[in-house]
């Protein structure tokens, strides 16, 4: 919430003095600079990226033969249970959300998001509430029940110990992070468009941007309320999911897949968003169908909220809703299609520079186009029954998440490094890096799909000789590491980058979108001229103004070029100030959750940080009235 | 092309697609996903209800009548806010304060009326830990009351503000936003004191007992 | 470039192809859904190739068309290619086609929810009682009144209804041969059906993830003639062959009697047995739920004609002298993480059992076997 601006404004006495400087670690701790909160984002989401995959690595180095004892089975149980949720909440959900931050304000001709404050709380609440999440490695109990917490065996009576509290407690913490985000980027996407830009002219990346938005906002408090309860059940005694007093168990995966599904959408949306950008800059053709693509990301978006059972079908619901939940998940299979078709058709007749990003981009269609098959066998709900809760569905899903979604995200990160540091990174390795994963990702999946339906089951720590599941469990642990290894490539050429310095120009890839009209990386108030927006992809037209229909070969004014920073009057420029009580209130939130396993006086304090925070916050003006123009 | 003299703002005045303000277009964004939240709640209450292994059941619990009156009161304070942000407005700013603490005032009751209702239900044996009834019943209305809660002290904030001479008919959108979420509130009790209330009043003990348990 | 990617692509193939080769030439599969002894397993494995072929040509579509794409349209000077910006007729087109591949696999598969979810009629079936502990299977069969556990037996081309319940966490029964799964829910009676075209026996093993142990998880599934599925209850009626006074067996029925007997009941052969395990069942579990950390009493498996029984330690181990001497010194080194291990006095207090008490206790187990066992030939192999 914005301050209250008057002119006797009352601001409650600091305890720190604002900070002011423009770098150093207070400037980073207080910045509410969209691009500094993307790449903070970034680098946090990046970070547990790595540790989530160390966490894989471990799971595949036990699996690799039969009857394996590196590792533990109560380990394993934390291993592939932080595994999960790791992925899925502390790797692709904010790691779409460092593009969010990075690109929306960019791509929509905007100085920032609608409440840049807003935007460092949901930073600072994801990085505190993912610590929190992974303190329970330092305590032994981390947390076994699956990412999926299904109780009985999740609940206190089964599962004695901190460890699912910590893991409920911290997808609270997190929730309440994506929640803001989802705020504030709906009413960014919906408000702070450039003069012109209709909600028809926007890129799809802030399309598919909006719709998750939309999802996040409407899925994560269904998963809040299920986080209350069980906290509530192993906390404080409650009965939602206690069998012995009544309290049904798949009442929690219900309300866990209602949220879940829409869930498989916030991860999946943003990606096809970045490939559905870079598909067109290096075809050097527009967007197949944009209105059907934007389309149907909505209709995947509305979709998916009828379909939550599909994860249920062996639990005994009975014909009737088997039947009506295949029917609606089949259904996702069209809008899903639709996409497909229009991406391949963007492709055709292009003039296709293969550079890393466009490989991740054809990478993501191929395998994504794997991972949406193999779904539709599973919405075949017969058959389900044989592949539910088997390597098959573990295959399933890595080719929607890993193929899909990790593809479209390092395709994104090759696409617009340029943009976020001003740097190119190599190709040469880029190449390599989509091999090595390339390879190495379909050695590791591929082979899970025959696992699945020759009758492995997931989450088992080890098997037997006899079952004929060695070879292909050996194969998938040698993919696995060639994966360790391009991501590896990765990391390398960031810091080749680093060194070599091969500055980028603002536009380097001659792209489509506004990002790309500004220097790289774009000045902190992005856009010196906030652009009058004509058409889709209107940075394009401006440089190709002879594309447009009906217009005469030599227009009038000459191309566009990317906008000239060198005469810009920094003293006239207005952005929010730092603010560190953001950072207070994600601190206090986090301490706070502490408390609930630990201690009413860390509650306590946790809470008063956040009155604190939040008080202070509404009361501070976004700029230091006394302040002199920096 | 010289960029001399171009002033750089953040904020609404530069972009504003729709014209409605971003304060404005946040609080209903969040009223939408606190729908979800108390709407899973509800549906949690709903999905247990008549589910519970032993007493208090409903029957031996809730009192109608006073929960009818904190009801009332809630439900008048909704009309308080309409009046506090019209004189606002309007900047008549004696009724928009009188109006605003009458709000405050009453918000105060309602809570006092659920303090009241939740030591007299424990002292009856029905706690979160009980039953099934009385985790959803907990849950949801407590919840609810944080709702409430939270609704005073950002009223208060804002008195303090009217008083301070900070909250004027310029920035009545501030007291507008409030109220907004006055309402939003005010709804929810509707649908739960019809829900929780009026129609699960009368549930005693579940006819048949459990589905599962009847075999065994 | 273009070698990198024909080459990448190759790679692709080839590995995948590879893979899929070597994986199918392995020589036992004995959870293998394709290889299907029932008419359930078979109309899943049915519907999964229908959609599976389809897929494949969608596959083979999609697919190709990025390969012929990356190699035909790849940029070769810098004009800018036609700027289409897309053909409503052609998108059209390309919504409609999947809806109709989606009707296709969906009718089928609508008549196969029915078929393979719907139960038959009682009368024609014999009803099993499935329920699933941490970590271990019971059976019972309700009209026989035997019970049973790890091991299911059951007749040729009969049509079975199993009764699935669950007393503590999910788990999911499963033999992947003759059915696929059902999960395993307190509170709630699921029902599966199947049949068995083949007598043999059948792997089994919990799907649903319950806890420490669930890797561990397994059970069998004998499937008997008509005639040997009655030579099977028959003797599951019959005391086991008399043992002589002062043997090792005589000795280990002692010890087990004094250790084992409160958790593990040995003589449901005798009349109205049945009813009374279903009772100490109970009690064992409402005793455990007393104290679970430090309860001595837990449920556990009925080893009525333990030694029948084709393995040892709920289908991980084959049921022989060495494994069940091994599982009772230390039930560790078999499986981490069991009730027995955590709960049983002789682990767990001062009353532990010398190597001699537990080979005694073993070949008393490995002696619980009634006179005509049907499953002596299945236990030479």
């Amino acid at each position: 919430m914005s301050s209250i601006l008057g002119p006797k404004q009352f601001q409650i006495p600091r305890i720190f003095p604002r900070p002011m400087s423009h770098s150093g670690i207070w400037y980073w701790l207080g910045t509410v600079d969209h691009k500094k909160i993307g790449t903070m984002y970034g680098i946090v989401s990046f970070f547990w990226f790595i540790m989530g995959g160390i966490e894989a690595l471990l799971i595949r180095v036990q699996l690799s033969q039969a009857e394996n004892d590196i590792i533990s089975p109560e380990l394993y149980n934390q291993l592939f249970t932080m595994h999960g949720t790791t992925m899925v909440f502390l790797v692709v959900m904010p790691l779409s959300a460092a593009f969010f931050n990075w690109l929306i304000p960019l791509q929509i001709g905007a100085r920032d998001v609608a409440f840049p404050r807003l935007n460092a709380l949901s930073l600072w609440v994801f990085i505190f509430g993912s610590i929190l999440m992974n303190i329970s490695w330092f305590t032994g109990e981390a947390p076994n029940g699956g990412w999926f917490g299904y109780p009985p065996n999740s609940t206190i009576q089964f599962n004695p110990g901190n460890g699912m509290t910590f893991w409920v407690l911290g997808l609270n913490v997190l929730g309440v992070a994506s929640i803001a985000a989802g705020l504030n980027f709906i009413v960014t996407i919906i408000n702070m468009r450039a003069p012109g830009m209709t909600m028809m002219r926007m890129p799809v990346f802030t399309w598919m941007t909006f719709i998750t938005s939309i999802l996040i906002v409407l899925a994560l408090p269904i998963l809040g309320v299920a986080g209350i309860q069980m906290t509530g059940d192993r906390v404080y005694g409650t009965n939602f999911f206690n069998s012995e007093a009544g309290g049904d168990p798949i009442f929690w995966q219900h309300i866990f897949w209602l949220f879940g599904h829409p869930e498989v959408y916030i991860l999946i949306l943003p990606a096809m968003g970045i490939v559905s950008e870079i598909l067109p800059t290096f075809a050097r053709k527009p967007l197949f169908g944009y209105t059907f693509i934007v389309f149907s990301g909505a209709i995947i978006g509305f979709m998916g909220w009828f379909v939550w059972s599909h994860h249920m079908f062996t639990v005994g619901l009975g014909p009737a809703a088997n039947t009506a939940f295949t029917l609606s998940t089949m259904l996702i299979a069209i809008p899903t299609g639709v996409k497909i078709f229009n991406w391949l058709a963007t492709l055709w007749g292009g003039s296709i520079k293969f550079t890393t990003a466009m490989l991740f981009s054809i990478g993501f269609i191929a395998m994504f186009t794997i991972g949406g098959l193999s779904g539709v066998t599973h919405a075949v709900s017969p058959s389900d029954a044989q592949q539910q809760d088997t390597y098959y569905v573990v295959a399933h899903f890595h080719y929607v998440l890993f193929g899909g979604a990790i593809f479209a995200i390092f395709g994104g990160l090759y696409f617009w490094w340029p943009k976020f540091t001003g740097y190119m990174l190599n190709e040469r390795l880029g190449i390599l890096n989509f091999i090595i994963m390339m390879i190495g990702f379909n050695l590791q999946f591929a082979p899970m799909h025959w696992l699945g339906l020759d009758g492995m089951p997931r989450r088992i720590y080890t098997y037997a000789e006899n079952m004929g599941w060695e070879l292909s469990n050996l194969a998938a642990t040698v993919g696995g590491f060639l994966i360790a290894f391009s991501v590896l490539i990765f990391i390398i050429n960031v810091f080749i980058s680093r060194r070599n310095k091969k500055l980028a120009s603002g536009d380097p890839w001659d792209a489509r979108t506004l990002e790309w009209s500004i220097s790289s990386p774009p000045p902190h108030y992005n856009f010196v001229n906030i652009p009058q927006v004509e058409h889709i992809d209107d940075w394009w037209y401006k440089k190709y103004p002879e594309l447009l229909e009906g217009s005469p070969k030599q227009t009038k004014s000459a191309k566009a070029t990317v906008e000239d920073t060198s005469n810009v009057d920094e003293s006239k420029i207005h952005l929010p100030d730092l603010s560190y009580y953001p950072l207070f209130v994600g601190i206090g939130l986090s301490i706070a959750a502490l408390g609930v396993i630990y201690s009413y006086a860390l509650v306590t304090i946790g809470l008063i940080l956040v009155f604190w925070g939040c008080i202070g916050w509404s009361t501070e003006p976004v700029n230091e009235p006394h302040e002199k123009h920096h | 092309m010289s960029n001399q003299g171009v002033t750089v703002h953040h904020g609404e005045e530069i972009n504003n697609s729709t014209g409605v303000s971003n304060k404005k277009l946040l609080m209903w964004a969040f009223l939408g996903s606190d729908v979800m939240f108390f709407g899973t709640f509800i549906g949690t209450f709903m999905a247990y209800r008549n589910k519970s292994l032993n007493g208090p059941y409903p029957e031996d619990t809730l009192d109608i009548p006073i929960t009818s009156v904190s009801t009332f009161v809630l439900l008048m304070s909704s009309l308080g806010v309409v009046l506090a942000v019209h004189y606002l407005k309007e900047s008549k700013m004696g009724l928009a304060k009188f109006w605003l603490i009458l709000v405050i005032i009453m918000g105060m009751i309602f809570m006092g009326f659920q303090v009241y209702e939740f030591t007299h239900f424990a002292h009856i044996g029905m706690t979160p830990q009980a039953n099934l009834f009385g985790s959803t019943f907990f849950t949801l209305t407590s919840l609810h009351g944080a709702h409430v809660s939270l609704g005073i002290l950002w009223l208060i904030f804002l008195l303090y503000n009217e008083y301070k001479g900070n909250l004027t008919s310029e920035n009545a959108i501030d007291l507008e936003l409030a109220g907004l979420y006055w309402h939003f509130v005010d709804i929810v009790w509707i649908i739960i004191f019809a829900l929780l209330y009026l129609i699960t009043a009368g549930d005693g003990v579940p006819p048949g007992g459990l589905p599962w348990t009847a075999g065994h | 470039m273009l070698s990198n990617r024909i080459r990448l692509i190759f790679n692709m193939v080839t590995l995948m192809l590879l893979s899929f080769a070597l994986m199918s030439c392995t020589p036992e599969n004995p959870q293998s859904t394709f290889d299907t002894h029932g008419p359930i397993s078979e109309i899943q494995k049915n519907l999964f190739l229908f959609t599976f072929w389809i897929a494949v040509i969608v596959f083979i579509v999609v697919e190709g068309a990025i390969i012929f794409v990356t190699f035909k349209y790849r940029r070769k000077n810098d004009d800018l290619p036609a700027q289409i910006h897309g053909n409503l007729r052609l998108e059209i087109t390309w919504t409609i086609i999947p809806a109709i591949i989606i009707v296709i696999i969906a009718i089928p598969t609508v008549f196969g929810i029915w078929e393979t979810q719907v139960m038959p009629d009682e009368e024609d079936a014999i009803t099993i009682n499935a329920v699933g502990h941490q970590w271990w299977f019971e059976f019972k069969y309700p009209s026989e009144e035997i019970v049973t556990a790890n091991e299911l037996h059951l007749p040729q081309d009969k049509n079975v209804i199993v009764n699935i319940e669950s007393q503590d966490v999910l788990h999911s029964f499963w033999i992947p041969k003759l059915a696929g799964k059902v999960d395993m829910v307190p509170n709630h009676e699921n029902k599966l059906w199947f049949r068995a075209d083949n007598p043999g026996v059948y792997y089994g093993q919990c799907a649903e993830f319950c806890g420490i142990v669930h890797a561990m998880m397994r059970f069998r599934v004998v499937v008997h003639t008509e005639e040997g599925y009655q030579n099977w209850l028959e003797g599951m009626r019959t005391p086991p062959k008399t043992i002589s006074n002062g043997s090792d067996e005589d000795e280990g029925r002692k010890l087990f009697v004094g250790n084992c007997s409160m958790c593990h009941t040995n003589d449901s052969y005798k009349k109205a047995a049945y009813h009374k395990e279903i009772n100490s069942q109970y009690n064992r579990w409402e005793e455990w739920k007393k104290d679970k950390e430090n309860s001595a009493i837990v449920s556990a498996p009925n080893l009525t004609h333990f030694g029948s029984r084709l393995t040892v330690a709920s289908g991980i181990k084959e049921n022989n002298y060495e494994n069940v001497v091994k599982w009772i010194e230390n039930p560790d080194s078999i499986t981490i993480g069991t009730r027995m291990k955590n709960h049983a006095s002789i682990y767990n207090s001062d009353k532990k059992l010398t190597d001699q008490e537990i080979q005694q206790i073993a070949k008393y187990l490995l002696s619980l076997k009634p006179d005509n066992d049907s499953m002596a030939s299945y236990n030479q192999e």
